[in-house]
């Protein structure tokens, strides 16, 4: 696939997680907490792709959460990038648990600091205990689908 | 000297770090844009999001239904008994509706149509007490004559709105404080012959608002100059600068009461809510004159 050709893809897939986001993630809310899509793929991104530049795709993912929310643009792409590109130099590929521990860490870690980002560049009004509490649950919430995704996926790799 | 003899041309990559180094200081100089030119690209991003969303809904809608058909199988009786009790409910629904239609018929100035039609008698009617807010030197006064028991359990604290109408003129817990037409609070307690007023933008405050273009929520006193309007779903369309209304008035005045305007919109990243601030309508710190929003049964 050429750079072009993945490039696209990598759109269409950041557009389809900022839609889900907007559209489908309210419904599986929890309380206030919804799984963040473009954060699960990002981080799905990196995990499932072994090639050291996988984490300019987690960027796009980052890109499409900066550009469907409401304040301002890059800190997304920059936690998105940073985190991707910590997880590209672990070594975990080729060990599940690793991979699953690595998206549970990511997840969490990207929650908290777009959480941080928001209150220290007063992008968010709210107090910092409920952004505290609304990150943690995010981060974890969408742990939680990225395992069950990573596992669906190594279930249809392994009936391949 | 042919091509074919010509060493391979090097095509490197610039290293990992080099890339991640160039996207952070994008990042960082996106982060600085003011947000006047990032909002045009966010609302463009926003716009192209809107097929899937609709085809969103639209599988939204179809897999409640069929949920709820799923639901309904194979309990004959109990789906005949709901659908029953949907039919009354929407009998007595049509009745109120015709109900009103008369009322309003009568209140017009148009033509009747249908002249067999008698208005209804209102209930309940809205009562506005004129109250004003007492300042420190009236609340003194009013102590030493022992009309406040300032200090005592359920009293006056220093720092509390008190007004000069209370329990014996009709005010109660929860009744609307509006200033020209806009709301500044609620009744928090009454004594006799006074009250203390909540603000809607005091620590605490709660109450059940609707935005302009349908949307309800419950508006939250934050202790700051904005309240905090809650649980209005990040599917409902909201515009800053929307008008925010009162729901608690329905049935006692007739047009709407207005707590303020929005003031700022944010989406956490997986929130299922907005977080949308709203700017009091009333901005004076202490209106000198207010009304107590109470009803009479006629």
């Amino acid at each position: 696939m050429t750079l072009a050709t993945r490039t696209i893809v990598f759109l269409a897939w950041a557009w389809l997680a900022a839609v889900f986001d907007s559209g489908i993630a309210p419904l599986l809310s929890i309380g206030e907490v919804a799984p963040n899509a473009c954060m699960l793929a990002a981080l799905l991104c990196v995990v499932l792709n072994a090639a050291p530049y996988s984490f300019l795709g987690s960027g796009i993912f980052g890109i499409a959460a900066d550009l469907a929310g409401t304040s301002r643009l890059g800190p997304a792409l920059a936690c998105f990038t940073l985190v991707g590109y910590g997880i590209t130099r672990l070594p975990i590929h080729g060990r599940p648990v690793r991979q699953a521990a690595a998206l549970v860490a990511g997840s969490t870690l990207l929650a908290w600091t777009m959480g941080l980002l928001q209150y220290a560049f007063h992008f968010s009004a709210a107090a910092s205990s409920i952004v505290l509490k609304h990150s943690t649950g995010v981060g974890f919430y969408t742990a939680a689908c990225a395992i069950a995704l990573f596992a669906a996926t190594r279930l249809a790799q392994r009936g391949d | 000297m042919t091509i074919y003899d010509r060493p391979p041309r090097s095509c490197r990559r610039p290293a990992p770090c080099i890339c991640l180094a160039v996207v952070l200081f994008g990042s960082a100089a996106l982060m600085l844009i003011p947000q006047r030119w990032a909002a045009p690209l966010q609302q463009a991003a926003q716009a192209s999001l809107r097929p899937g969303l609709v085809v969103a809904a639209a599988l939204r809608d179809r897999t409640q239904r069929l949920l709820g058909v799923a639901g309904n199988l194979g309990s004959g009786a109990e789906r005949a008994a709901s659908l029953e009790e949907e039919v009354r409910q929407l009998r007595l629904q049509n009745d109120q509706l015709q109900a009103e239609v008369a009322w309003l018929r009568s209140q017009s100035n148009e033509p009747r149509e249908d002249h067999n039609v008698t208005p209804t008698r209102l209930l309940v009617q809205g009562k506005l007490i004129e109250a004003r807010v007492l300042g420190r030197q009236a609340q003194a006064i009013l102590q030493r004559q022992g009309l406040l028991d300032i200090g005592s359990q359920r009293g006056v604290s220093p720092g509390d709105l008190v007004l000069d109408q209370g329990a014996a003129e009709g005010a109660a817990r929860g009744q609307l404080v509006i200033c020209g037409g806009r709301v500044w609070g609620k009744v928090l307690r009454t004594g006799v012959r006074t009250s203390i007023v909540e603000r809607a933008t005091d620590a605490g405050f709660r109450d059940l608002v609707r935005l302009a273009s349908g949307p309800r929520g419950v508006l939250e006193g934050t202790g700051q100059r904005h309240c905090r309007l809650k649980m209005v779903e990040v599917t409902q369309a909201v515009a800053v600068g929307e008008p925010v209304f009162s729901e608690a008035n329905e049935g006692l005045v007739e047009g709407q009461l207005l707590y303020g305007y929005v003031d700022r919109i944010e989406k956490s990243p997986g929130a299922a809510y907005w977080e949308i601030w709203v700017r009091p309508a009333v901005t004076q710190g202490l209106p000198p004159r207010v009304a107590v929003l109470t009803g009479e049964v006629l």
